[in-house]
């Protein structure tokens, strides 16, 4: 890395990570950093929230992270406003579309060759896993239609045998989220110390990672019951 | 769809790793349980495509983070981040400078034109020069000139401040 990559490097992290306010009122919302992020905002939606991001490290922070996970960003939604240069990229677009539409051509004949031969050899079909919870390895033994007590609420699960769990569990409005690690017996008891902040009639998540004896991990869904 | 739901917690676990301050990261594994917790709640056992689950994902996420940034402004004011376990190994003078310049960078912003601000800030986030001209709508090249003398004039204000980056 050439020194002037390493200074922007520096400059970069900086910018993100300098400070600790919290976001304000007028920070956008996360989904409109994504949207950005992906390039599906008109140009000029994209300069306001950059003149915005310029003042707000928080922001600048996640727009970073919505960079980081989105990719690459699609072409802005309007062209630049001088004449000249909008008839560049007008001229740019219709290079760029003879080459997508050759490239499609060419990926519809292939697409075309594959189904055929895999017709011909009636070759296995394969299927997108689909979730499902009762499909799950890990099911919850606690019954959803009872709420659970505020003392002596009790977690209970069925896991692969052999299994090692991690039970996270929240109240619904996250306001908490606490991880008991370590759980070889398929229950856990709840802290009433925790139940106790939460309002009655409120519903707990949670979720169980099982580390299996072969070394896999599994992951429960999330499993919802009210507390009293 | 389970195989796509660890794949995208894998991802932000990646994301927040490379990106969150030193201060978040003692807390990455909360922020990434609790998304992840909002996101399968919210899902419940319908298909979605990775996309969509992405920015579900991503969502809850920075919304994990502005909460965590909300309470722990109300919790603890302007207590040091070298009290804080960090994952990263930075020494609370590498942080407290850091700070300091990131504090510099986004004043001397400010005092730029509106397309050098606009273009430096998007290439501060880290984008490149041709991903900024599809962001903005820009040529390439006005892009270019823009990053070129919009971050000459941050090195410039910068010196000024006296933070060499």
């Amino acid at each position: 890395m050439s020194g002037r990559d390493q200074e922007l490097q520096r400059l970069r992290e900086a910018f993100a990570a300098g400070e600790r306010a919290a976001p304000g009122a007028e920070c956008p919302t996360a989904e409109r950093l994504w949207e950005a992020a992906r390039g599906e905002l008109e140009a000029e939606e994209v300069g306001r929230l950059a003149d915005h991001a310029a003042a707000c490290a928080a922001c600048a922070e996640a727009w970073r992270l919505a960079k980081d996970l989105a990719g690459q960003p699609a072409p802005a939604a309007t062209a630049e406003d001088q004449p000249a240069a909008r008839g560049n990229q007008l001229a740019a677009r219709r290079a760029r579309f003879r080459w997508i539409a050759a490239t499609m051509v060419t990926a519809a004949a292939a697409v075309m060759i594959l189904v055929g031969v895999k017709l011909l050899t009636g070759g296995p079909k394969e299927r997108e896993p689909i979730f499902r919870g009762k499909e799950s390895a890990i099911r919850s033994l606690v019954p959803e239609d009872r709420p659970l007590p505020r003392s002596g609420a009790v977690l209970r699960w069925e896991a692969p045998p052999g299994a090692v769990c991690d039970v996270t569990f929240s109240p619904e409005d996250l306001s908490f989220t606490r991880t008991i690690a370590g759980r070889t017996t398929g229950e856990l008891a709840l802290p009433a110390e925790e139940l106790g902040k939460v309002p009655a009639g409120t519903r707990l998540i949670w979720r169980v990672t099982a580390r299996l004896p072969d070394g896999t991990r599994v992951q429960s869904p999330t499993f919802a019951n009210r507390l009293e | 769809m389970e195989g796509r739901v660890a794949e995208v917690q894998a991802e932000l676990e990646g994301a927040v790793a490379r990106i969150c301050p030193a201060w978040l990261m003692g807390q990455r594994d909360d922020l990434v349980q609790a998304a992840m917790m909002k996101l399968m709640a919210a899902m419940g056992d319908r298909e979605v495509g990775g996309g969509y689950l992405r920015k579900v994902a991503y969502c809850a996420l920075v919304d994990e983070i502005r909460r965590v940034r909300a309470r722990r402004e109300v919790a603890i004011g302007d207590v040091e981040e070298g009290a804080i376990p960090a994952a990263r190994s930075a020494s609370p003078e590498e942080v407290a400078a850091q700070r300091q310049l990131g504090a510099g960078i986004r004043d001397c912003l400010q005092g730029l034109v509106e397309t050098r601000r606009r273009a430096v800030t998007l290439h501060l986030i880290g984008y490149t020069v041709p991903e900024v001209g599809r962001l903005l709508g820009w040529e390439e090249k006005r892009v270019e000139n823009l990053v070129y003398r919009g971050m000459a004039d941050l090195r410039e204000c910068l010196r000024r401040k006296e933070l060499a980056p």
